[in-house]
């Protein structure tokens, strides 16, 4: 059979090459053992790779036969139409076999790429917001095009890697009956492959780390000035840079030249090794065969076969890019799902009117130290609460502890029942909490639908008057007479300009019944003229006797709380 | 496929170096088609004991193939490689160059990670078309003829066998593989609008979702479109597997027409032994540049979408664009501003500004307000002659606005380089006590003085990081430097303390005053300190022409 469509090393010709991988193992356990398609895939692979040696067989033996035949006795193939019929037959179940691999792995690879991008969405959402600390963008990409690259690596590699497992051996198998002096010089070719390819990595490690450095800075550079386009246009200097591009774009060229170099030798000894021991073998049986030494016709299939061996190995190699990128992205994946969620509490939340919530000690780790370090806090019911401080400082976190979004490090949150019980966030069932606070994010988030269905979620059992009511508070009324309450704002409340949104949010906050409402930063996206709208809707909270925690860095709006709590140094009162 | 060739042509690839790497490949091939004919002569030809000396030569041709395969192979690539990195490079100078010199607002438009992808991906996009989709194709159209040819004296019943199969694995497998490609490119970008979109909102808003008890809703919303993608990509398995069926479909019927051409061979006494054996072993090792067609069509689809893209962005027949002299061009000392009747916005279902009439003399200085969204910068590019007018004209000094005017974004870039080239990016030929007193001017002193090396300080990703009020400052001081007859200033001090900006902004908006800019210079600020305007600034308020 003829040698696969060996996809390019650099397949990627000048994107800097992925820096040197940790050593796994080809195959994924974890893969196996966890996604149900993927492990039909690997079955269905083996089964179909035993198919394919047992066709490469057939085909080796049936043509030798027919050969033989001819040659010695003059019987036409036509004559012997049995052996005839199972050459063909089984280069058509070959054909088959191999288009049903395909067909069915490219099933099994979106079946797996399906199910692995919704247990990790569903995961890093359960994980909350430090979800995969510190690489918080990452997700968001493997979940979107690094899973993506499974396809390749289980369509393309896996299968060969297999083939390499079944094929392989069962051709060498054969060929040992056949002519045991074939299969010795085969037999030693084979170990020589993975010996060199490691002795050429070896050699060249240092050597291609070093251009790879290299093309990423050139790269770099060639980003910044693509990225500075526009600017450059703005300034009416656009013109110039583009002999900066070709000149970038030329070292690069080297760079990448002087990488691949070292990077094709490798697939230069696999390309070596396999033809030189096809060629052994050929000249070994014909050497024994003027001496007759040899039948024709265990030569005659000997020579097909011996190119068998080889192949599989050889395809494995030319997709060793498609296996990295795979294994890495699955890699990447299962950290993030063996990353613990944070224990489900069962006590029931005690009524948020009448409790109190307070802060600990509280300190979390983030990539600049401890922030929070050390807060402090305590909410009583029915008060205005401000949480100030400095950029960086923790905040946000701190009103994620509280709801019990996130697990502190150090300190502990708790809620003090009417009864003066006082129980750790932590053990609280979240629904229940939960269902009693609302919260208005830095960015708005809102649910899909008309201007009415959007602002009525917010308290189902709201009448007409109640509605325009909160939106004439919250600024929202003059959205509403421009685009009238059947507007539909589609996902997230696209339709709206983030003000827009933001004024939506806040008469939603007025409309919810729950008693305590959380406002992180509400002025962030308003214009000073409605920063009144915000100072507003916290003395209409207070009326209605509901609790108010509020993330605020503006005077006018610390001066309307009843306590100001203030983190890190910066006392603001 | 005009905008394949336009791609192609842009590659501009040195057809010497082409050649020579597609022969190089073919070599490759030939080297392991040779090397099955010889062995299966030699084989068969030693069979019929002929004295060892008429196989020496076989035998030393079979060593030798052995071994030439594999630096063929090294060769071919580096080649090859080379050959398309060249392509790349030119393709992207001239992209470059037709992005720049396009009269209209194309490039105001295009979104920042648009650019980067269309220069960054597209661009390599099309470098692999030349070493995945032309170099096999002709490797696969020499290597077919190689083929026919070598089987020809021997038996032309084989030689048609050969050919039949030739042409079914040269159009079966690369139409059926093109197909594949276009359904699974399709299904991937509705599914990016599905999928990616729905999973981008959980993940970003996963604490809310998470509160409010959507997070499930959510997630099964999810699972459907993950499902309705899912359907889509199943299309194009079909034509996969048939792509990768047939190649070992067309060796089949090859080895079949071969066995009886031998058979008739053999028989009529028109063949050697070691001929018949060339008959009825080369089948099978006769497709191995075939086999590389699928992928080369799969290719082929995805460097045609690469190349539509880029004709989006760079328009048509951009591979003509060549680079035209900086307009450095003597600029007046001011200029006056003017627009009439102009109606301004991204698209012409939403203008932000209706119908607008403005007419700054020279030296003057306008202050424009409006609500956070209300379209202030939209306006801004629109008079910089940044981004084209829905309706109406803007002319500085009766002459097309980009002659005269420099619009200092918001979003401007810093580049990485140093601070000195960060500065002279507006004047090339800015000297260095200039310099300073511009980063003086905008209160930036002390930040130099803490600089590792003054104006030779790299800046950017590798070198020392700009903070959100730095880089302001420093966008200030390249509309300090740039001393033009017009400027036109997005939000120069967002991100300062109050007291700081509110002093700047004065600076900027007082005619004659000349700490930051030159009295004659017409200066347009977009900010939303109304508190800050000095007294008597003509104002433009937005929100008022909705």
């Amino acid at each position: 059979m003829t040698a696969p469509a060996e996809t390019p090393v650099g397949s990627r010709v000048d994107a800097p090459a992925a820096p040197a991988r940790r050593s796994r193992a080809p195959l994924d356990p974890r893969l196996v053992r966890e996604v149900r398609a993927a492990r039909g895939h690997v079955l269905r692979t083996v089964l179909l790779g035993l198919v394919q040696a047992g066709c490469a067989i057939t085909v080796a033996l049936g043509l030798a036969r027919l050969g033989t035949a001819l040659l010695q006795d003059g019987t036409l193939p036509t004559a012997l139409p049995g052996t005839l019929a199972a050459v063909l037959l089984a280069l058509g179940v070959r054909a088959l076999a191999a288009g049903i691999t395909e067909r069915y792995g490219h099933r099994s690879a979106t079946a797996t790429i399906a199910d692995l991008r919704l247990r990790l969405v569903s995961h890093t959402a359960e994980l909350g917001p430090r979800a995969g600390a510190g690489r918080g963008a990452d997700v968001a990409s493997l979940a979107t095009s690094g899973l993506e690259k499974l396809r390749p690596y289980l369509v393309g590699y896996v299968p060969q890697l297999l083939l390499a497992a079944t094929v392989t051996p069962l051709c060498l198998l054969v060929i040992a009956l056949l002519d045991p002096l074939s299969a010795v010089i085969t037999l030693v070719t084979l170990p020589l492959i993975p010996l060199f390819m490691i002795l050429v990595g070896s050699l060249t490690v240092g050597r291609s780390a070093r251009l790879i450095e290299d093309m990423r800075s050139l790269w770099a550079q060639l980003l910044d000035l693509v990225d500075g386009l526009p600017t450059l246009r703005a300034l009416g200097r656009e013109h110039g840079p583009e002999r900066t591009v070709r000149a970038l774009g030329d070292r690069h060229r080297a760079s990448a030249l002087g990488s691949l170099r070292y990077a094709f030798l490798s697939s230069m000894v696999l390309e070596f090794l396999s033809t030189l021991c096809v060629a052994l073998v050929a000249v070994s049986i014909g050497l024994r065969l003027v001496a007759g030494e040899m039948e024709l016709a265990p030569a005659l299939a000997v020579l097909v076969l011996a190119p068998e061996v080889h192949l599989p190995l050889r395809s494995v190699g030319a997709r060793y890019h498609a296996s990295t990128d795979g294994l890495a992205a699955l890699d990447a994946t299962f950290t993030v799902l063996a990353e613990p969620l944070s224990s489900a509490g069962t006590l029931p939340a005690p009524d948020l009117r009448r409790s109190t919530l307070a802060l600990r000690d509280i300190a979390v780790a983030s990539r600049h130290g401890l922030a929070p370090d050390g807060a402090e806090l305590t909410l009583r019911p029915g008060r205005v609460l401000a949480l100030t401080g400095a950029s960086g400082t923790g905040k946000t976190t701190a009103v994620q502890v509280l709801l019990g979004l996130l697990d502190p490090d150090r300190g502990r949150a708790e809620v003090i029942g009417p009864d003066g019980a006082v129980t750790d966030v932590r053990d609280l069932d979240r629904r229940s909490y939960w269902d009693q606070l609302t919260l208005l994010p830095q960015r708005p988030v809102l649910p899909p639908g008309t201007l009415r269905e959007v602002l009525a979620a917010a308290r189902p059992d709201a009448g007409a008057e109640e509605l325009e009511e909160a939106a004439r508070l919250t600024g929202l009324a003059p959205v509403i007479a421009a685009r009238g309450w059947d507007a539909d704002l589609g996902r997230g409340g696209r339709g709206l300009s983030l003000g827009e949104r933001q004024r939506l949010s806040l008469a939603r906050a007025l409309l919810s019944p729950a008693p305590l409402v959380v406002l992180d930063e509400p002025t962030a996206h308003l214009d000073g003229g409605t920063e009144q709208i915000v100072l507003d809707l916290v003395d209409r909270l207070r009326e209605q006797g509901r609790t108010v925690l509020v993330v605020a860095h503006r005077e006018t709006l610390l001066g309307r709380a009843d306590d100001v709590v203030s983190l890190g140094t910066e006392v603001t009162r | 496929m005009i905008a394949l060739r336009t791609a192609e042509r842009a590659l501009a690839l040195p057809r010497g170096r082409l050649l020579a790497a597609v022969l190089a490949a073919a070599a490759t091939a030939g080297a392991a088609f040779a090397l099955a004919a010889v062995s299966a002569y030699l084989v068969t030809r030693a069979w019929t004991m002929p004295p060892v000396l008429d196989l020496t030569v076989a035998v030393v041709a079979v060593r030798a193939l052995g071994v030439s395969r594999a630096v063929l192979r090294w060769l071919d690539r580096m080649l090859a490689h080379d050959v398309a990195l060249r392509g790349v490079v030119s393709l992207r100078a001239t992209l470059y160059t037709a992005l720049a010199s396009r009269r209209d607002d194309a490039l105001t438009r295009l979104r920042r990670g648009d650019l980067l992808t269309r220069l960054g991906d597209d661009a390599q996009e099309l470098g692999d078309h030349v070493v995945s989709a032309i170099v096999p194709a002709l490797v696969a159209a020499v290597m077919a003829v190689v083929a026919v040819v070598t089987i020809a004296p021997i038996s032309p019943l084989g030689a048609a066998a050969m050919l039949l199969g030739q042409l079914v694995a040269a159009l079966l497998a690369p139409a059926a593989a093109h197909r594949a490609a276009r359904v699974r490119e399709e299904a991937v970008v509705e599914g990016r609008a599905g999928v990616g979109t729905s999973l981008l909102e959980i993940l970003d808003d996963a604490t809310s979702l998470r509160l409010e008890g959507r997070l499930e809703d959510s997630l099964t919303g999810l699972a459907a479109s993950q499902r309705r993608q899912d359907r889509a990509l199943d299309r194009a398995a079909l034509p996969s597997a048939l792509a990768t069926a047939a190649v070992p479909l067309a060796i089949a019927l090859t080895v079949l027409g071969s066995l009886i051409a031998a058979g008739a061979a053999w028989s009529a006494g028109a063949a050697t032994a070691g001929q018949i054996g060339v008959l009825v072993l080369l089948p099978l090792s006769a497709f191995e540049a075939a086999t590389a067609l699928p992928a080369a069509a799969a290719q082929h689809a995805r460097s045609r979408s690469a190349a539509a893209r880029l004709e989006a962005a760079a328009g048509e027949r951009w591979d003509a664009a060549r680079p035209e002299p900086s307009r450095t061009a003597e600029r007046a000392i001011t200029a006056p501003l003017r627009a009439q009747g102009l109606t301004a916005g991204w698209s012409a279902g939403a203008p932000v500004v209706r119908d607008l009439d403005l007419d700054l003399p020279a030296g003057s200085r306008l202050a424009v307000l409006g609500p956070s969204g209300s379209g202030k910068t939209t306006l801004l590019l629109t008079l910089a002659g940044l981004l084209d007018p829905l309706a109406g004209t803007v002319d500085a000094a009766g002459q097309d606005p980009r002659q005269q005017v420099t619009a200092f974004p918001e979003d401007s870039h810093v580049f990485a380089t140093t601070l000195r080239e960060n500065l002279r990016v507006v004047r090339g030929d800015l000297a260095d006590k200039e310099a300073l007193s511009a980063l003086g001017a905008v209160g930036l002193a002390a930040w130099v003085g803490t600089l590792p090396a003054g104006l030779d300080t790299l800046l950017g990703p590798d070198g020392t990081t700009v903070s959100g009020g730095e880089r302001r400052r420093l966008l200030l001081a390249r509309a300090v430097v740039r001393r033009g007859p017009v400027l036109l200033l997005d939000e120069p001090t967002e991100h300062l303390d109050a007291a700081r900006g509110d002093a700047l902004l004065r600076a900027l908006l007082t005619p004659g005053d000349e700490s930051l800019v030159p009295a004659t210079s017409t200066v347009v600020v977009v900010t939303h300190r109304e508190s800050a305007i000095p007294p008597g600034t003509p104002v433009l308020r937005i929100e008022e022409l909705r």
